[in-house]
């Protein structure tokens, strides 16, 4: 692993290409590869996304049942702790405070992750950084707006809902092992960009070759 | 594996605690139950999301809100049982709150590498740390 660093401060003056790069030419690259420089495992492997994916589903299908009980399609809203509080919450003036209900957008947020966190291969955290980021963005504020409304059901209603809190969970649930491919992405175009490459180039996933390769295309 | 997730998830039930507590103590309507339905969702929910490693510096969030539930019962004027669960959460909180940091030699440099180049690994520049582990 170590044969990559090229050793000495600054750097600047040193420009060799180095064995496990992610700049060599295609042919050149192997499956370890994949793995971001200075990391053990690589962020956009299947067995990392896949669970994301996994609660994204799941987290879509309760906020479409929540949804399917606020527009009336079904009668009543399973709650087994809180009493009448999934009902309160749900039928709350907060819930339609926006032309679309808080969990119709929940499940189209939550379908968003899903899609964000299924397009690209396994290496798409240097070929293609900006859907990892656009994926980072869905994960992020879903999560946060999750936090606000469990804030809000007991101060301004006084009661709790449990698929609510429940899809508050899983919405949290999904920020970690969504945030380490965000970071392994950025790294990537900050990498490009010390080599002399564009980073806006990079971030559409169109130098991640050529920036590194030595004096190559560093415009 | 490192067993650094375990304070912020123990960090993460004092919030859920909290959550409960009015029910629980029987203090629902007074302003400590307010404060216990503000603060501890964001304290489990920091807790939670500071347990993956990856996200492990937003546990300091948790400091500001350890505070607050010291110094809140004495502000607001808590029931006793309310201000005594705030005090003992806010203690914990104090305690777990610094505990596991996260190693940045397993993510390429971490966070930081992103405004300090000395720090980003790969490419031309310095290596980072070297990996006991590996």
């Amino acid at each position: 692993m170590e044969a990559g660093w090229v050793a000495g401060a600054g750097g600047d003056s040193v420009r060799v290409p180095i064995a496990k790069d992610p700049a060599l030419p295609v042919h050149q690259l192997t499956h370890d590869d994949d793995v971001p420089p200075g990391w053990r495992v690589n962020p956009a492997a299947w067995p990392q996304r896949l669970p994301i994916i996994g609660l994204a589903v799941i987290g879509a299908g309760i906020a479409t049942y929540l949804a399917l009980y606020q527009y009336g399609v079904v009668s009543t809203v399973w709650e087994p702790f809180f009493g009448e509080g999934s009902r309160r919450v749900l039928t709350s003036d907060l819930s339609f405070v926006l032309p679309v209900s808080d969990a119709a957008l929940g499940a189209v947020s939550y379908l968003a992750d899903a899609v964000t966190g299924a397009i690209g291969g396994t290496r798409r955290w240097r070929t293609m950084p900006w859907i990892v980021v656009v994926f980072g963005i869905a994960v992020g504020p879903l999560g946060a707006i999750s936090i606000l409304l469990v804030i809000a059901q007991p101060l301004l209603y006084d009661s709790f809902c449990t698929l609510c809190l429940a899809s508050a969970v899983i919405s949290l649930a999904m920020i970690g092992p969504a945030m380490d491919e965000v970071l392994a992405a950025l790294q990537h175009v900050r990498r490009v960009q010390r080599a002399g490459g564009s980073a806006w180039d990079a971030f559409w996933g169109r130098e991640s070759i050529e920036a590194f390769g030595a004096g190559r295309g560093s415009s | 594996m490192t067993k650094g997730w375990i304070p912020q998830a123990a960090a993460s039930l004092a919030g859920v605690w909290l959550m409960a507590a009015p029910a629980v103590l029987g203090h629902s309507g007074t302003a400590a139950a307010d404060s216990d339905r503000l603060v501890g969702p964001l304290i489990a929910a920091v807790g939670f999301v500071a347990a993956s490693e990856i996200t492990r510096s937003l546990r300091w969030l948790n400091l500001p809100a350890a505070v607050w539930l010291i110094v809140a019962p004495w502000v607001l004027g808590f029931p006793l049982a309310a201000a005594v669960s705030n005090l003992m959460a806010g203690a914990a909180l104090l305690a777990l709150t610094p505990l596991g940091p996260p190693d940045p030699t397993r993510f390429g440099g971490g966070w930081s590498s992103l405004w300090d180049e000395q720090r980003l690994a790969g490419g031309y520049g310095v290596p980072p740390p070297i990996d006991e582990d590996r």
